[in-house]
């Protein structure tokens, strides 16, 4: 089985448009995979708010590859908003930390696939994504919300947590792109 | 085990740079934390969540307050502040020894005593969840 390190032909091409009702319904039910995935791990009990396995990077993450960067930035758009929607977390300071988590974490993840697809495997990309999420989340709790360096504590928490679900979601990742792969279902 | 070793070998050598270096870079982390985080003003201290007092750190002193299961001795010495003595089982909170840093604190379970350390500026929110 090949690992998917080069971009998926369709995400190579940029065919991927917005005007075609195939790739529109693509992207719908990627971000509402994304959705589901967020409200699960929201019900999940956990020792700290923050601390959440981050699974929905899995739907930017297939997008990315997929259907490349445009597409994953706009899964995780939707995912970042719907999820807020149902939450009832819209226009409030953790809206604004996913929103910029997960577009600081998106552009990162899709500068590595872009650049770097032959030094990274899918691992490498969703560890870095994972990373970049959480360490932008807690700069800007540090620094913009809460006004104090407090929140900084939870900094190597926060970290190596991304690291391990950031791991757990890349091995995911590989194998549901490769079983799409094998299906022909993108 | 099989699927461990097929997991291992989708690692490319970039991975596992990237990986190594971004674990030491959140261990380290803490310790850079350490280092830039600036020393405390004032110390609460709070007892059983019904007291609730602080000290200046910039005055040296020395005072007890009772507990939930006895008597604890609080000192500061040089912007630090530290518990001497407590009536508690496993004195975790004496053997913590000295803080002065914003953010960090020393907790008695038993006692019901928390100390942490604020800087000057004041906090908007108690708390934010998501």
């Amino acid at each position: 089985m090949r690992l998917p390190v080069n971009p998926s032909k369709r995400a190579k091409e940029g065919v991927f448009s917005l005007k075609k009702t195939s790739d529109v319904t693509r992207l719908g039910v990627l971000a509402a995979t994304g959705l589901i995935l967020f409200l699960f791990e929201s019900a999940i009990p956990r020792p700290l708010p923050w601390l959440k396995p981050g699974l929905s990077n899995l739907v930017t993450i297939i997008a990315l590859y997929c259907y490349g960067f445009r597409a994953a930035f706009l899964v995780m758009l939707l995912r970042v908003i719907t999820g807020a929607f149902v939450l009832g977390t819209l226009f409030n300071p953790v809206f604004l930390f996913a929103l910029s988590g997960g577009v600081v974490a998106t552009s990162v993840m899709a500068f590595l696939y872009t650049n770097f697809s032959k030094t990274f495997s899918i691992l490498g990309v969703s560890l870095l994504g994972a990373f970049t999420h959480n360490f932008v989340q807690l700069l800007l709790a540090a620094f913009l919300v809460v006004g104090s360096t407090q929140v900084l504590y939870l900094m190597p928490i926060m970290l190596l947590s991304s690291l391990f679900s950031g791991f757990l979601v890349g091995i995911f990742a590989h194998y549901i792109i490769q079983k799409m792969e094998v299906l022909r279902i993108w | 085990m099989s699927n461990l070793k097929t997991v291992w070998q989708l690692l490319t050598k970039g991975d596992k740079i990237l990986a190594s270096s971004l674990i030491l870079l959140s261990m380290l982390s803490f310790t850079i934390l350490k280092a830039v985080s600036q020393p405390g003003q004032i110390a609460v201290i709070k007892v059983e969540n019904l007291q609730n007092f602080s000290k200046n750190l910039n005055r040296d002193e020395k005072f007890n307050t009772s507990g939930h299961i006895g008597e604890t001795s609080i000192e500061i010495v040089n912007k630090a502040i530290r518990v001497v003595s407590s009536d508690c089982p496993q004195k975790l909170c004496v053997r913590q020894g000295s803080i002065a840093h914003t953010g960090e604190i020393i907790v008695c379970v038993p006692n019901k005593l928390t100390i942490f350390i604020e800087g000057r500026r004041k906090n908007k929110f108690d708390a934010i969840t998501g």
